[in-house]
């Protein structure tokens, strides 16, 4: 059993979206707009958030931003629109994933079990990035001095999925099944923009990186 | 020839007209010219008639034997021929004239006291000829002028004048080619930031061209128009996307909802259960429709961004073939796939490819009683695919038609539950036109269809 946040403002939506994941037996908390969201995320520590992105008084997109800062749980934004503009920035915000509406419910419930499974990790040794170092089991990354480097839960499993493959390069779409559970459709701008956002966060100088490395019509790789 | 070019017709046009004009002045002038020389010629040439008649008469009456002398001297001065004839008979001394140059009408007149004049051309040389009897000594005196001076200083102006002509026609020309230069340019810039419209750039204007107000006139009118359609443009895509939120958002609540029912099933009446399987059925339906309407209008409204990747093609058509397969619940289809092909990369939206092929197979389901067969090949830099399916082919005339929007073949008559959208196999045209491929209905080895869709092959991967 986990606890979902709907954030939806059309009520039918968030009903059906509601009796969908009750059925599952989840525990849903509904929200009608961000405010209330932002809200309901601190008292109940939602383990995944549905968000829409056309919500009134504060945007999806800005809604996306505030619970990231609240924690790392997953956050899937749900969106009439499938635009590459939006889809770069719902996922730039803080998003894990996107699903556009209307979607099929067998697949948004696989969408969210996926983000709700924590999968055995093969590479359970803990391992250094430079002067980073990183224990799988724990499911942190230090500075040399001890003190914590945040990630999201996406950025750790996309981190340690590159990890195992040990300096071999992953094409996006075996990035997108590994990290995300996508068949060969997914959309690899979310592999993109996840990798950018991991890049910011573990490379001295992002925008040479010396890590996570592009292989050009390839994939990536991390090199150790 | 038809239809000259305007430039080249401008220089024509031109050119013949300053032809024209020069030809007429020249004629002109070369006419008056002649006029105004050759009277003046004339008047001096009879004051020189009398001059030499008078001396005649003096020399005749006072000095008769040196007449020969004294016509020599004439004839010297003036470079004339003198005649003198008295009753009929040539007086002095013999002088070589063409002897046609003193008709018999002239003569008659003269000797009949009159003063004539006359121009007579002999072996292409003009004379002037003058008579004027004196009948103080019984004698007439003709004096015969050659107008050869005349006609060399004609014939120096003509040269002049064809000179003249030539370097008017040639400026005519040169106007001519810089004036189409002046029209055509800014007809060409239209012509130009039309077609890059016509290929989808909108921000292609015509610039200022400052040559002339009708041209301005057109160029502003054209970019004004290009504005407008452009706003135009801006407010269907706009429209297309408000639309497919208001679209989704009821098809959403719609869809969850009756899967929600769906799982409750068993405690509905056999009335109820089926009742929901035909909502359930129209709704996969209206949905499919709804995304294949919005899908058209964005291409339409050019708001169709395409996620462009370099995949392999074989691969990909797996997935594809796999995924369609999957959904319509039927087997695979056997896979020839041709030597050296493993390596293909195409470049394609992914996901809009899978529609083209799901697209493909859905008619094949609905219309042919599924595929039956798919072959890969190449075609030098092409990657070719071929759909065989099951059913009883497409007519010749029909093979075009089909990926029209919403067209009904003869197949949609006899189709019972058979229920399509009309727009699957035009957005397949459209998706595939969108990243360079093609897709046709061709001959078929056997009695079924054959749907061939091809590719360009960007490169080879290892």
């Amino acid at each position: 059993m986990s606890r979902i946040l709907i954030v939806e403002d059309d009520d039918h939506i968030r009903s059906s979206l509601r009796l969908l994941f009750e059925a599952d037996g989840h525990v849903v908390d509904e929200a009608p707009n961000g405010d209330v969201a932002l809200e309901a995320a601190r008292r109940m520590q939602p383990d995944v958030a549905l968000v829409d992105v056309m919500l009134p008084t504060i945007s999806g997109f800005e809604t996306c931003a505030k619970l990231r800062e609240l924690g790392d749980m997953p956050i899937v934004i749900v969106s009439a629109r499938d635009d590459t503009a939006d889809v770069i920035t719902g996922l730039e915000s803080g998003a894990d994933d996107y699903v556009t509406k209307p979607f099929n419910p067998d697949e948004l419930r696989a969408r969210v079990r996926a983000h709700l499974r924590r999968r055995p990790q093969k590479h359970a040794r803990p391992f250094m990035l430079g002067n980073l170092s990183v224990a799988p089991d724990e499911g942190t990354v230090r500075h040399a001095d001890g003190s914590e480097l945040h990630l999201t839960a996406t950025e750790f499993r996309l981190l340690l999925e590159l990890a195992n493959t040990e300096g071999k390069v992953l094409s996006r779409e075996d990035l997108l099944e590994k990290v995300w559970g996508y068949d060969y459709f997914g959309d690899t701008r979310l592999v993109d923009v996840h990798t950018r956002r991991l890049r910011m966060k573990i490379e001295p100088d992002p925008a040479n990186p010396t890590y996570l490395l592009t292989v050009r019509g390839a994939g990536y790789k991390l090199v150790l | 020839m038809q239809r000259r070019s305007l430039r080249l017709r401008l220089i024509l046009i031109f050119g013949l007209g300053a032809l024209l004009l020069t030809v007429t002045l020249s004629s002109t002038i070369y006419v008056g010219v002649r006029q105004v020389l050759q009277s003046q010629q004339k008047d001096t040439d009879v004051r020189q008639a009398f001059d030499t008649a008078s001396i005649i008469r003096s020399t005749l009456s006072t000095a008769p034997l040196a007449l020969n002398q004294q016509v020599a001297a004439i004839e010297k001065d003036s470079g004339s021929t003198v005649v003198l004839l008295t009753n009929g008979q040539e007086l002095g001394p013999t002088t070589s004239y063409p002897p046609y140059l003193l008709t018999s009408d002239l003569t008659t007149l003269v000797s009949k006291n009159a003063v004539v004049t006359q121009v007579k051309a002999s072996q292409g040389t003009p004379w002037f000829v003058v008579g004027i009897p004196v009948p103080a000594v019984a004698t007439q005196v003709y004096e015969l002028f050659p107008l050869t001076q005349v006609s060399n200083s004609l014939r120096s102006l003509i040269l002049l004048l064809i000179v003249a002509s030539t370097f008017a026609t040639l400026l005519g020309l040169a106007g001519g080619i810089f004036l189409s230069f002046r029209t055509v340019r800014p007809l060409r810039q239209v012509a130009e930031a039309a077609e890059r419209i016509l290929e989808g750039d909108l921000s292609a204007r015509v610039s200022a061209l400052g040559a002339g107000h009708e041209i301005n006139q057109l160029s502003s009118t054209f970019n004004a128009m290009v504005q407008q359609l452009s706003d135009r443009l801006e407010r269907d895509a706009r429209f297309a996307s408000d639309v497919t939120h208001e679209l989704r958002s009821p098809l959403t609540g719609l869809a969850m909802a009756a899967s929600m029912l769906e799982r409750e099933k068993d405690v509905l009446s056999p009335a109820g259960q089926e009742s929901l399987g035909i909502v359930v059925a129209d709704l996969a339906i209206f949905r499919n429709l709804v995304e294949d309407l919005l899908e058209m209008a964005r291409i339409d409204a050019g708001a169709a961004d395409y996620t462009l990747e370099d995949v392999r093609a074989v691969t990909l058509l797996k997935r594809c073939i796999t995924a369609s397969t999957r959904r319509l619940a039927s087997h695979e289809p056997p896979m020839t796939i041709a030597d050296g092909l493993e390596g293909a990369v195409i470049t394609v939206d992914r996901r809009r490819f899978e529609r083209v092929v799901a697209n493909l197979f859905d008619n094949a389901a609905k219309y042919a009683s599924g595929v039956a067969q798919v072959t890969m090949s190449r075609d030098n830099n092409t990657f070719v695919i071929d759909i065989d399916d099951h059913g009883k082919g497409v007519a010749p005339d029909q093979r075009e038609a089909i990926f029209e929007r919403f067209y009904r073949g003869s197949a949609a008559h006899d189709r019972g539950s058979v229920k399509g959208t009309g727009i699957g196999l035009a957005l397949v045209r459209e998706h595939l036109s969108a990243i360079g491929g093609t897709v046709a209905v061709v001959d078929s080895p056997t009695v079924g269809a054959r749907f061939r869709i091809t590719l360009p092959i960007r490169e080879e991967s290892a």
